[in-house]
């Protein structure tokens, strides 16, 4: 009992220093996110710009207007990926889960080409709508494919589905991309990123993406439960379908907010919860958090380092996250061997 | 005596399957000479073939329709009997040209040279599929570095994973370079990425044709030692097959003979995956039939999927990979709910 005690004192010690480490980083990373771009400024005209705005000086235009609501952007999609990646794993017990790789994110992207071609005059809400309505059909068919059958749900098969889906969600994106002759804007979109992100698009993402990241860590006690085996979970009282019903709609929220500001990018949802879950365990009540703070300094590194590689071109998100994610997956492959038979 | 009977039975039922699909390649093909945006009757068409057509006829059937018809043949063949080695030899139903990234690596060399080398006017029919081929072994060579362990066997299931990654690697690599691309060349990358017969023209042709029947040939030729494999690697070094060699000899054939198709045919994702399981079901698991049943199905897919795309109009010129995916990803998502 006074071991127990100890340790999870010890965790919750370790869990501290690990938010505090995490929160100092973003805060690097935020102050270089919006002084570092194509034109460097020093980091006071950004602190002026922030408290002091001067109409007078042009830095501090571009600063609010460009890379403020670009690094808010950052924060909030890089939050909401990796959430959406530690709920999905814990949920479905496996560890190759994310919104990328499942198909989910294919499902929004073909909702907002068919945006694009029939709704050219929608509103922002109505596109966010439709893009989670998209994910939704996509992760329904997703996991009902890969559950049905006498075998379950398999990390191989979860990811086949979710590649298959993937593939046809794609093909329907294509083909109204060829015909509507919105081919390039939507390659633009796909590969990822937040440089044309506005004020006005992130006043109505944002409240989506603090009731879904409430939700979420409300939610996190039982998902750490939900983790040891459903039986177990069903066992200890817990009303398991209910759990996984409101970790599926949170999930279909932040992943369909994310996919309308950055477009669908893969692997974050992937690599942070491992980090994560390597380093404070596998309690969900620490690891929600940790990944919704470790997701956003991952975004603005990410993010940053597109611009500031090749300038004054810039890789696109996804493309950085394809490059890091592909190897880290890899390896999770080689690791996990034994688990996957 | 009724032995021997039953045995001829046995021995004739593929043997008139695989005709029976060859006629209807033919009867398809012939088909699609007839149909397109300039409609021939099929008298047309046969005095075309026997010489006796017009100068606009002969143009319209030999250069337009004939070098698409045959391509789509060569494609699907490629890909179905790739497919069908790559399963037998991994003993994994879900693997294939697509699934393992193969095809995405001969992709990314051959969306290289477009871009690259193409675009400073240096452009040569023979260089394409041998750099698919070289983007495709590249990539099967990535994924038994990455998925082996020393003293282990391959486990199948680690390499489709790794497969399906290193595959949305290069996917990731592809569109990067295509985003720097002109909206023309674009358009073409889009639809070549998702399967489009765009190497119509004889002189592709006549580099595919040679490729796909030595290849095929030999494959076909080493059905007794895909069988014996498929059983498993102790059993057949048992049944004395020189496994190493073999196995690198067939991979090297299944690699070429997708990037053959991949250069000028486009990703057909699907058709790598499904002829083999098509051909498995209607004629059993026997190499000797099922490949080139495999092969038939595979032209098959692709011929249909052309031929509609041709006929139907969609409002815009579809690529034929898009109908193939669309009607291919639910019976590959059946398949997958029934596999292990």
């Amino acid at each position: 009992m006074l071991m127990e005690a100890d340790n999870s004192s010890k965790g919750r010690l370790k869990f501290s220093l690990f938010m505090l480490i995490g929160a100092s980083l973003l805060l690097v990373a935020t102050a270089a996110s919006i002084s570092f771009g194509a034109a460097d400024m020093s980091l006071d005209v950004a602190w002026g710009a922030l408290f002091h705005f001067d109409s007078g000086i042009p830095e501090h235009h571009i600063i609010r207007i460009f890379r403020l609501p670009r690094t808010v952007a950052d924060i909030v999609v890089g939050c909401s990926l990796a959430v959406c990646g530690a709920v999905m794993q814990g949920t479905t017990r496996n560890p190759l889960a994310d919104s990328g790789l499942l198909g989910i994110s294919s499902g929004s992207t073909f909702a907002i080409a068919l945006c694009m071609a029939f709704l050219p005059g929608r509103s922002y809400v109505e596109t966010m709508i439709y893009s989670c309505m998209g994910a939704a059909v996509a992760t329904a068919i997703t996991y009902y494919m890969a559950s049905v059958g006498k075998h379950g749900m398999t990390p191989q098969r979860l990811v086949l589905a979710g590649m298959s889906i993937s593939m046809l969600f794609g093909s329907f994106s294509t083909y109204i991309a060829l015909k509507y002759d919105i081919g390039q804007s939507l390659a633009y979109w796909t590969a990822g990123g937040t440089a044309n992100v506005e004020w006005t698009q992130l006043v109505y993402v944002t409240p989506v993406f603090v009731a879904g990241l409430i939700w979420a860590i409300t939610l996190s006690p039982s998902i750490t439960v939900l983790n040891f085996g459903e039986e177990l979970a069903a066992g200890l009282g817990l009303r398991v379908n209910r759990i996984k019903g409101a970790a599926t709609i949170i999930v279909l929220l932040l992943t369909g907010l994310s996919v309308i500001v950055v477009g669908p990018i893969g692997f974050v949802g992937l690599i942070v919860p491992h980090i994560v879950r390597y380093i404070i365990g596998v309690d969900y009540r620490y690891i929600i958090p940790a990944c919704a703070l470790y997701g956003a300094v991952f975004m603005v590194g990410a993010d940053l380092v597109g611009r500031l590689i090749g300038r004054p071109h810039e890789i696109p998100l996804g493309i950085i996250f394809a490059l890091i994610g592909v190897p880290y997956f890899l390896y999770l492959v080689r690791k996990q061997r034994r688990e996957f038979g | 005596m009724t032995q021997l009977v039953k045995k001829k039975l046995t021995f004739s039922k593929p043997v008139g399957i695989i005709l029976l699909l060859s006629i209807l390649v033919l009867l398809v093909a012939v088909l699609s000479m007839n149909v397109g945006r300039l409609n021939l009757s099929p008298l047309e068409v046969l005095q075309v073939i026997i010489g006796k057509g017009t100068e606009k006829q002969n143009l319209i059937v030999f250069e337009l329709r004939l070098p698409r018809i045959v391509l789509a043949v060569l494609v699907g063949m490629g890909m179905a009997i790739s497919g069908c080695v790559m399963q037998s030899l991994l003993r994994n139903d879900l693997a294939s040209p697509g699934t393992l990234g193969i095809s995405s690596g001969s992709g990314l060399f051959v969306m290289l040279y477009i871009t690259v080398f193409a675009a400073n006017g240096f452009w040569s029919p023979m260089l394409l599929p041998v750099l698919a081929f070289v983007g495709g072994i590249t990539a099967a060579m990535l994924i038994f570095v990455l998925a082996y362990r020393k003293g282990k066997e391959l486990s199948p299931t680690g390499l489709i994973l790794t497969g399906v990654a290193l595959g949305s690697g290069y996917g990731a690599l592809t569109l990067m370079i295509t985003l720097g691309l002109e909206q023309k060349q674009y358009d073409f990358a889009l639809r070549w990425q998702i399967g489009n017969l765009w190497g119509a023209d004889w002189k592709y042709i006549m580099v595919l044709l040679p490729w796909v029947i030595i290849i095929g040939f030999y494959v076909c030729y080493k059905s007794n030692t895909l069988n014996t494999l498929n059983l498993g690697n102790q059993t057949a070094t048992g049944l004395g097959v020189a496994i190493k060699r073999e196995f690198i000899g067939l991979t090297l054939a299944a690699v070429a003979l997708s990037s053959g198709s991949v250069a000028l045919g486009g990703n057909f994702f699907f058709v790598g995956l499904i002829a083999p399981h098509l051909a498995r079901k209607i004629v059993g698991p026997n190499h000797k039939f099922m490949t080139p049943t495999a092969a038939l199905v595979g032209a098959l897919i692709i011929l249909v999927a052309d031929t509609f795309t041709r006929t139907v109009s969609m409002g815009a010129d579809v690529p034929t990979g898009v109908i193939i995916t669309i009607f291919v990803t639910p019976y590959f998502l059946y398949l997958l709910s029934k596999s292990n």
